[in-house]
């Protein structure tokens, strides 16, 4: 992936056009994403703003795959994701998006290490070999220390961490991150954003959520987003 | 990927001990209480019938009642042989005397029969030698023990001894010139000491007391069928005591056996429900608490699936979690029952108390029965959860 990407820099990995999305709350029809269109190639390090209630979020699910569009088309990788299968779509999660939530996610009964190894266990990847990528990917994070930990024992930039180490064992080549620093001090988010950047600086693309216009600048490209409209693409 | 269901369906168990220990709790009084009823009844089948078998169900017993004043005697005892579906034939006169050795005396039957005994009676023996014709013309005074004579009236260890031993039976000396095996019943529940003596009918016949006429024998089938033999039996003794069938009884052991395994079955198949029933409300309890877990992990089963864990993973996880409980509360109760029917056997003595394995079997297939079908609904539940739906939810 990584030295691909330099001869494909063009490639574009998501495709998003027209996309809605519309939920029915009582009699009212509510258009979270209404024709949403955008591309974002391989390799960028693209952000997301726009107010709170805008439809960010629900973007960032529906490219995720944790959420299916109502209406429009969306291609992942080339590949229009409509006709997956509920095993296909789990499998690309699996092996293509890594994923960095603003509330961590991570499973509190399990410490540091089985939280990180999880992904690979759904691939099958041996337990040798996931001892080892387990252990890569928490010293990349610099949270070697602390693999035995339950996730109530670390800070809340700790606890991103971990999540990050989860996100990058698989070796994706895409990150979704939605509001990754929203919860953590200035100082703290500043690491995490220098995570990010060594993903990207490494060929990833990465798409983050942002509120805050200091993190979204730090992205090459900003995609505006209000009452479901992607306004502005810088 | 399996292997590791199994793990995480037990870390999860682990993590929440006293959930687990309480869901357990119904599993394990459903297989403790199937568990030791099944045991008891089929243990006290099993030694009643080895009594039972012990007493000869390969022959009929015959009493006389009433001989309407013209006694039978033994030759016209004799002439059975060999009628219909009747083999052998051999008398059961039967005394109760003192059989006295050394300074020791005891009570014991005392019975005058024929060397056709042995083979009506299913005798094995352990040394020496069963009546012969010989002492039936001679009136010897020879006598066959059971082993119980040799240990406890003669104090003797080793049976050999016995033989051509003297032993005072009602003022007459007997020769001991064989010794029977013991039945292997190895239960007491009708007698705790086997004290019989066999002599020559024609000797016991002359001792004071003891009249010549026959009220009780023994038949044994030409093909081993009881059943006929019991009917050819039946019809020669209607004409012989004028036609009065309450004038004898026949005991075939075998329809005894019969009608004793069929009412054993039936109480092991209503306790055995009885039992089922608590294993299926168990099973609810199952049910209820993989239902409370599911909700509970909604946010873990949304992270599972958003970092690629498919339907089939999280059913699987779930389904494993309710059989692990399901099994190991099994195996708990089985492990209890065991130790229960250990110390009962210990204070309760009159028959063997043992765990029936068929049993031990059976509540293991309905405990996995029982966990794959109530954990099915609450693993589907997880299973089709949408992941933004779960990841979403705030519990
Ligand atoms: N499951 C749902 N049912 C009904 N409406 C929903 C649902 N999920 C989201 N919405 C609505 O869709 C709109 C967009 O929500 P979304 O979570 O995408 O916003 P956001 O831009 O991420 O906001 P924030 O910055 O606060 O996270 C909101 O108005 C929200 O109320
Ligand atoms: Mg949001």
């Amino acid at each position: 992936m990584e030295q691909s990407s330099k001869y494909e820099s063009c490639r574009e990995v998501i495709v998003l056009k027209d996309v809605s999305r519309i939920y029915q709350v009582g009699d009212e029809t509510l258009r979270a994403l209404d024709h949403a269109s955008l591309t974002i190639r391989e390799g960028e390090f693209v952000s997301i703003i726009g107010p709170s209630g805008s439809g960010k979020s629900t973007l960032m699910n529906i490219i995720g795959l944790l959420d299916m569009a109502d209406e429009g088309e969306y291609y992942l990788d080339g590949l229009e994701i409509r006709n997956y299968s509920e095993h296909q779509l789990a499998k690309v999660r699996n092996q293509k998006i890594g994923f960095v939530f603003q509330n961590f996610n991570l499973i509190s009964r399990m410490d540091a290490r089985s939280n990180v190894e999880l992904p690979l266990i759904y691939q099958r990847v041996p337990a040798a070999e996931r001892k080892k990528r387990v252990q890569e990917a928490l010293d990349r994070v610099g949270l070697a220390g602390r693999a035995d930990h339950k996730p109530s024992e670390l800070s809340g930039g700790q606890q991103q961490r971990v999540a990050i180490a989860r996100a990058i064992v698989t070796r994706p080549s895409l990150f979704l991150a939605d509001e990754p620093t929203g919860n953590l001090d200035s100082k703290t988010g500043e690491e995490i954003m220098e995570l990010f950047h060594e993903l990207h600086h490494a060929g990833n693309t990465i798409v983050l959520i942002t509120h805050d216009p200091g993190v979204a600048a730090q992205a090459e490209r900003r995609i505006h987003i209000s009452d479901g409209h992607v306004t502005e693409v810088e | 990927m399996f292997l590791q269901s199994v793990k995480m369906a037990w870390e999860s168990i682990r993590s929440n001990k006293m959930r687990s220990i309480l869901t357990m709790l119904g599993i394990i009084i459903g297989v403790f209480s199937l568990v030791v009823l099944v045991s008891l009844v089929s243990s006290a089948t099993h030694s009643i019938s080895n009594e039972v078998s012990g007493l000869g169900s390969s022959s009929l017993q015959v009493q006389i009642m009433d001989d309407k004043d013209n006694p039978l005697s033994l030759e016209e005892l004799l002439e059975f042989e060999g009628q219909g579906d009747i083999g052998l034939v051999a008398p059961l006169t039967t005394r109760t005397m003192g059989v006295k050795y050394g300074s020791k005396s005891e009570n014991s039957a005392v019975y005058g029969s024929t060397p056709e005994y042995q083979k009506v009676q299913d005798v094995t023996l352990s040394c020496g030698r069963f009546l012969k014709e010989s002492d039936q013309y001679n009136h010897t005074s020879v006598a066959v023990v059971s082993k119980d004579v040799v240990t406890s009236i003669m104090k003797m260890q080793n049976v050999e001894e016995a033989l051509g031993k003297e032993l005072h039976i009602n003022g007459q000396n007997f020769t001991v010139v064989g010794v029977m095996a013991k039945k292997d019943s190895t239960s007491s529940l009708f007698s705790q000491a086997d004290y019989t003596v066999v002599v020559p009918y024609t000797t016991l016949t002359r001792m004071s007391g003891v009249s010549r006429e026959i009220l009780s024998f023994a038949v044994s089938a030409k093909d081993g069928d009881l059943s006929s033999a019991q009917k050819t039996t039946g019809d020669l003794l209607m004409k012989r005591l004028e036609q009065d069938k309450k004038a004898f009884y026949i005991l075939n052991f075998n329809s005894v056996m019969d009608a004793l395994n069929s009412v054993m079955a039936t109480m092991s198949l209503v306790l055995g429900g009885v039992a089922g029933i608590s294993l299926l409300v168990g099973g609810i309890g199952i049910m209820n608490i993989m239902l409370v877990s599911v909700t509970e992990r909604t946010k873990e089963i949304g992270i599972r699936k958003a970092i690629g864990a498919d339907r089939r993973v999280i059913m699987q996880q779930f389904l494993i979690e309710a059989l692990m409980i399901s099994l190991i509360g099994c195996g708990i109760g089985v492990g209890i029952s065991w130790g229960a029917l250990r110390v009962a056997g210990i204070f309760f003595k009159t028959f063997p108390i043992r765990l029936s394995p068929g049993v031990v079997v059976l509540s293991i297939a309905f405990s996995m029965g029982i966990g794959l079908i109530f954990g099915i609904y609450p693993a589907n539940k997880a299973a089709k959860k949408k992941p933004i739906d779960a990841l979403r939810y705030n519990g």
